[in-house]
């Protein structure tokens, strides 16, 4: 039976501050499904990763991006996180001690040239020293109409990232 | 999980609507998933509802409780619930200039057994009336146990406006 989550590629993540899944987002499909696994910062300590899109001149940087998280400790009071007018949409990943972590979201509309990019995005990561859990549910846009042919993934203090897994699937 | 997301039904507003039918839930199938992207209404400040179907019927009792979290990217979050109201929503509260559009992925559960109530789960991002970027996070209950075939999602003053698109697909067993 023909099905309609449909995998498009996967790539690993290793020893990089940076990196961007190309050519992940057509008009084959308007919206899609992203899991990043298994992203740690190789020992150091608590690190958070933040999200952009690529446009045909390469990784959108301007002031464009809106985001709301709401940051879930399991040995704190929750926080209400918030911004607007920002480079990136941060915590799109988090973790710490080399411990990995597992995340995923929702990217719609990336391909349209007339829509805004939105994204609803979740995290589970170990966190802190005190070896807490830390849950993210999160929203975002990219206050752009334009197309968007991927994303680009950057540790938010400049650290080398490690040891995770990309995957894109088309939601057809 | 990959491969095993199958689509049942789409519709693409072509023409304003007060509503869209999503049918096709059949007993083949346990979980459904909704999207919804690029969702317009056409009377600012107007609201995406909910309701249940069978066989074509919206379900009005004052039966559908939920609760969230509210997400906003300008100010502190809100809680939002409620109790027996007669239908559900997305506290997308959508607004007419450019880009005040919304987008969802609901998943749907026991929808299709008539003993227990039917459960969804939401979330949302959009950009709402004000042109601020807001999401939910939660779920809600249909407490009555019967069996749902379709699920509806209705303005609650205007229409949905042309190019909103919605999805329902079963999560192959």
């Amino acid at each position: 039976m023909a099905t309609n989550l449909e995998f498009i590629k996967s790539e690993t993540v290793n020893q990089v501050i940076s990196f961007s899944m190309t050519d992940c987002f057509s008009d084959k499909y308007e919206n899609y499904f992203v899991t990043i696994q298994g992203l740690d910062h190789n020992n150091l300590t608590r690190h958070i990763t933040a999200l952009r899109f690529i446009n045909s001149s390469g990784v959108v940087t301007s002031a464009n991006y809106d985001l709301a998280k709401l940051g879930m400790m399991s040995n704190n009071t929750f926080s209400d996180d918030y911004a607007t007018a920002q480079t990136s949409i941060n915590e799109i990943s988090a973790d710490g001690y080399g411990k990995g972590s597992g995340s995923s979201f929702y990217v719609y509309n990336p391909y349209s040239s007339s829509n805004y990019t939105f994204v609803n995005y979740q995290v589970s990561a170990f966190y802190d020293i005190h070896g807490s859990t830390r849950g993210v549910k999160g929203i975002g846009v990219l206050n752009i109409a334009e197309t968007h042919t991927g994303f680009n993934i950057f540790d938010y203090g400049g650290f080398n990232m490690y040891n995770g897994k990309i995957s894109v699937f088309g939601v057809k | 999980m990959s491969g095993s997301l199958v689509k049942l039904d789409e519709q693409i507003v072509s023409t304003p609507v007060s509503s869209v039918n999503l049918t096709g839930m059949t007993s083949d199938y346990d979980v459904y998933v909704v999207q919804g992207n690029n969702i317009s209404l056409d009377t600012d400040a107007d609201l995406l509802c909910i309701r249940t179907l069978i066989d074509g019927t919206q379900q009005t009792a004052s039966s559908y409780d939920k609760a969230g979290m509210l997400l906003k990217a300008n100010t502190t979050f809100q809680d939002i619930h409620g109790t027996n109201a007669d239908f559900w929503y997305l506290d997308m509260i959508l607004g007419t200039a450019t880009q005040e559009i919304g987008n969802f992925t609901t998943y749907c559960f026991n929808f299709g057994n008539s003993s227990e109530y039917s459960f969804i789960t939401m979330e949302s991002t959009f950009r709402n009336t004000h042109s601020v970027l807001q999401g939910i996070a939660g779920g809600g209950i249909y407490k009555v146990a019967e069996a749902h075939n379709g699920i509806k999602y209705y303005a609650y003053t205007g229409n949905i406006d042309t190019n909103s698109r919605f999805v329902l697909y079963g999560l192959k067993k």
